[in-house]
């Protein structure tokens, strides 16, 4: 790559703000593009550098090199924190892969779901209309033994109706 | 054959002439629909998985203890109490089809349905009587003419996966949901193998023709001996002790009917059922009282986790939704990723 490249609107710009004698830095979209192409920095200095050599706009150069240290700083911060936003976006989407969802593309229109768990004596069941909430709740509950040969008569109970007896 | 259709829909809906006095807008169409009746093909009794039963004679044995059978379950979405006949019987199997087109275009059809006047039946001559606005006839003209010339099969793909519930926002899982990009899936399938902590159960895949069901499972069976009694048997009236063997069917079980929809789009109904047993089978030593005296007998306890999911879908061609279940009795989730799309017939 030409180090002094002065093509392309970045030079354009830094051309136009020397022209109006004000200090390169100071343009935002010169401070944008330093801080995502920060290759560009020595090129600049180096043109800075040479137009105070030649002594062409002397106020200019002498309160660019001035400004020069500070602007640099800026730059550099401006490098930093974008590199290290995009450092955490990259980070943040290795960790958390984000989908987008789309209403468009189809539409649930409903969800039941029943969960039972037998342990040989008892059950417990649980149905949930997941797109309304908790439907209900219902359990079978063992009850102590009896005159029958195993403890296994079991009582149905729940909060508001006896589903039946075994 | 007219005068007699329309006698027959006077008598089922008597208000018919009344009602379009009040709305004057509204049309009634009949359209013969036997040949996708046809199409719609057998219904058959769904699984239930999960559910012990004894071996044997019916009726053989007096249970001692509640059986998997006798836990009130879901109502399947397929099969109705009242159709438990069809398999034999062509009439009863055409009538059933013609509902299944009845009932999807009641609950598909655009603009809804939102009063009595406007009403979606079906005659037991298979002719289905639409009495609707000229918006909603046209969609039923539409729907009826895709599924007619609707030559694909369809692919269901189903992966049901026990996610971790602070896994799940980390995944970028919000909640139930479709999916718009196909290519995503893929993405969050390998994000889901590579988190910690997360269990693929199955992925079952069904190939249907359209209208039909399907049905895959995917099943262990245990027998075990789940009771004993006494009986008294010559020669010379000698007491026996007779083992009740019950069976139990494990693993999983995946019902869909896909409706094809104007629009590359599904209506997907699917019943998926889950049972799992632990193992080792816990056993239970018990003394059974004889003339001889007690004597130790050993039945088993099975232990079985049921999970069973109802859901109807509208999805477009390719598209997936991701359903999150929450059983609020751990802290895991039951996320089930169903995705749909049209196959080409060979």
């Amino acid at each position: 790559m030409n180090r002094i490249d002065r093509t392309g609107e970045f030079w354009e710009r830094v051309n136009a703000a020397l022209d109006e004698r004000r200090d390169p830095y100071a343009d935002p979209r010169v401070a944008g593009e330093l801080a995502q192409r920060p290759e560009l920095l020595e090129p600049l200095a180096e043109l800075l550098h040479s137009l105070e050599a030649l002594e062409r706009r002397p106020e200019i150069v002498v309160q660019a090199r001035a400004r020069r240290p500070m602007a640099r700083l800026a730059a550099a911060a401006v490098v930093l924190a974008t590199a290290g936003a995009v450092g955490v976006l990259v980070m943040r989407r290795e960790r958390a892969p984000q989908f987008t969802f789309e209403l468009s593309r189809g539409t649930v229109l409903s969800l039941q779901a029943e969960f039972v768990r037998f342990d040989g004596l008892s059950w417990h069941s649980k149905s949930v209309d997941m797109l309304e909430g908790w439907r209900g709740s219902r359990s079978v509950l063992p009850v102590p033994q009896t005159e029958s040969q195993f403890p296994s008569v079991a009582v149905l109970a729940t909060q508001s109706i006896q589903l039946g007896v075994h | 054959m007219l005068a007699a259709l329309i006698l027959s829909f006077v008598s089922v809906f008597p208000s018919q002439e009344s009602v379009n006095r009040t709305d004057p807008a509204l049309k009634l169409n009949l359209y013969e629909i036997r040949d996708l009746a046809e199409r719609v093909g057998p219904d058959f009794p769904s699984r239930k998985i999960g559910a012990a039963r004894p071996v044997g004679p019916k009726g053989s044995v007096e249970h001692a203890v509640p059986v998997l059978s006798d836990i009130p379950v879901l109502s399947s979405m397929f099969t109705k109490p009242e159709t438990g006949a069809e398999g034999s019987d062509p009439a009863a199997r055409l009538a059933a089809g013609a509902r299944v087109i009845e009932s999807a275009i009641s609950r598909l059809i655009l603009p809804k349905v939102k009063d009595s006047q406007h009403f979606v039946r079906c005659t037991n001559a298979q002719t289905l009587l639409v009495n609707g606005s000229p918006a909603q006839l046209e969609w039923v003209d539409s729907f009826l003419q895709h599924l007619r010339g609707y030559d694909k099969l369809v692919e269901v793909h189903a992966h049901f996966v026990r996610v971790p519930n602070e896994r799940l926002k980390e995944l970028g899982i919000e909640g139930t949901s479709v999916f718009p990009k196909p290519e995503d899936v893929p993405t969050l399938l390998e994000a889901l193998k590579a988190t910690p902590k997360v269990e693929f159960l199955s992925a079952p895949r069904v190939m249907a023709l359209p209208l039909q069901r399907a049905s895959i499972s995917v099943l262990d069976q245990v027998r075990y001996i789940g009771d004993w009694r006494v009986e008294t048997v010559e020669p010379g009236a000698q007491e026996v002790l007779v083992p009740s063997i019950e069976e139990l069917e494990t693993g999983l079980a995946l019902d869909v009917r896909a409706v094809p929809l104007p629009g590359e789009k599904f209506a997907l109904t699917l019943e998926a059922q889950d049972a799992r047993l632990a193992r080792p089978l816990v056993s239970l030593t018990q003394k059974l009282k004889t003339k001889q005296g007690e004597v130790p007998v050993t039945l088993a306890l099975p232990e079985v986790d049921i999970q069973r999911v109802q859901t109807e879908l509208l999805l477009q061609d390719g598209s997936t939704a991701v359903l999150v279940v929450d059983p609020s009795s751990s802290k895991d989730r039951l996320v089930i990723l169903v995705t749909v799309r049209s196959v080409a017939a060979k």
